[in-house]
């Protein structure tokens, strides 16, 4: 058992890096053959990404993963529906939206998920600044902390419809035509939407800045 | 130009998609106009900001995802061979969850040191309106659904943090 391990195991390694060196599409096209390996690729090259997209859109970290795993859910489970001539990763990002949407919907509505969220930032602000890099100094870091701090809630104080664009094109790097079939509005208003958010995160970060 | 136009049409200055004409009227206007210049100076270093801030997923995640997908509903293959339309999914997870195994090893970038460095809070759930219909812009007051077909129902999220999954427990649940 433990020598057919040995022999297996490099034929699994070369082919899991050819996979790695696929196109999105191309692995979609080889888990829906039965290349079950190939989902482990897309889950791999997309979750991270995925979760900074919804983080910056819910900003609750914990639950921005749980909505990633979800995403990959429905990705594993729907993939037959995905159409290939469309890029993969706009797929996913528009189900990651979609999520990230519908909780941002829940949770207006239930005051309780609103008071745990405020729970959990507040202990997470509080956390010692010695788990930090200590190369620099306290003041250093308070600064640069508070610096941070004011950029990501200068992000989350856009109106939702302008954050999204923003953080497609800004933090994500979509192109506006992906960020149109991502959020399903135009290619003239994502521009005006983008230039809008750009003047209003400026105007928020500014006094800090410089 | 003037600071209005430069301001209204910066977004296509930034990305780059003015013909070069009117990419040289901008680029004089910023060399001669100081509050515009300033605007161009604290958009960049606000977006490399906030480009440094990218959470990383948690040491679990791929350990949890394993699990969700062990539990969720088979997908659909192209049933092009009897493999395929038989016994092959139980065995086409098993190998994907031996690969994140290996994968999700050592090497990983989720690891929980980085998770303590990296800035792993939330912000204040009233900083973000909404929800907002993202076509129309209008707040949502209720409405059925603005979804896209693709999404199927609400969110079914099911906690399953507690649950070991460990390589023994993996495989003989899979070949059961
Ligand atoms: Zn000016």
């Amino acid at each position: 058992m433990a020598r057919a391990l040995q022999i297996q195991k490099p034929a699994v390694r070369t082919r899991s890096q050819e996979l790695a060196e696929l196109e999105d599409a191309r692995l979609a096209a080889e888990f829906l053959a039965g290349e079950a390996r190939a989902f482990t690729v897309l889950a791999d090259r997309y979750h991270a990404r995925l979760l900074n997209f919804i983080y910056r859109m819910i900003g609750d970290r914990d639950r921005a993963e749980d909505l990633v795993q979800e995403t990959f859910v429905r990705v594993y489970r729907h993939l037959h529906r995905y159409d290939q001539n469309r890029k993969f990763s706009t797929w996913a990002y528009t189900i990651a939206g979609n999520l990230a949407k519908n909780e941002l919907r829940n949770r207006s509505r239930n005051p309780m998920v609103l008071f745990q969220t405020i729970k959990k930032n507040w202990e997470a602000d509080h956390r010692p600044l010695e788990w930090e890099d200590n190369r620099y100094r306290p003041d250093d870091l308070y600064r640069k902390r508070d610096l941070r701090e004011k950029v990501e809630v200068a992000v989350a104080q856009l109106p939702e419809h302008h954050r999204v664009v923003f953080v497609l094109r800004e933090l994500e790097g979509k192109t506006y035509e992906e960020i149109s079939d991502i959020t399903g509005v135009n290619l003239g208003t994502v521009k005006s939407r983008l230039n809008r958010a750009r003047n209003a995160f400026a105007e928020l970060i500014a006094p800090h800045i410089e | 130009m003037d600071c209005t136009d430069f301001i209204d049409r910066y977004s296509d200055y930034d990305d780059s998609l003015l013909p070069p004409r009117e990419e040289a009227v901008f680029r004089a206007h910023l060399d001669l106009c100081e509050a515009c210049a300033r605007y161009d100076r604290v958009l960049r270093k606000g977006r490399m900001l906030a480009r440094q801030m990218d959470p990383e997923p948690t040491a679990d995640f791929i350990p949890r995802l394993r699990l969700r997908l062990l539990t969720a509903p088979e997908p659909r293959l192209m049933a092009a061979s009897p493999v395929a339309a038989g016994g092959f999914l139980t065995l086409a997870l098993a190998a994907v969850l031996g690969l994140w195994l290996v994968d999700a090893g050592p090497g990983s970038r989720a690891t929980a040191e980085l998770q303590i460095g990296s800035r792993a809070t939330s912000l204040p759930a009233s900083a973000y309106l909404g929800p907002v219909d993202w076509t129309t812009g209008r707040v949502d007051r209720g409405r059925a659904s603005s979804y896209s077909p693709l999404e199927i129902g609400p969110p079914a999220y099911r906690a399953s943090r507690s649950v070991s999954t460990g390589l023994s427990s993996t495989i003989s649940h899979t070949l059961d």
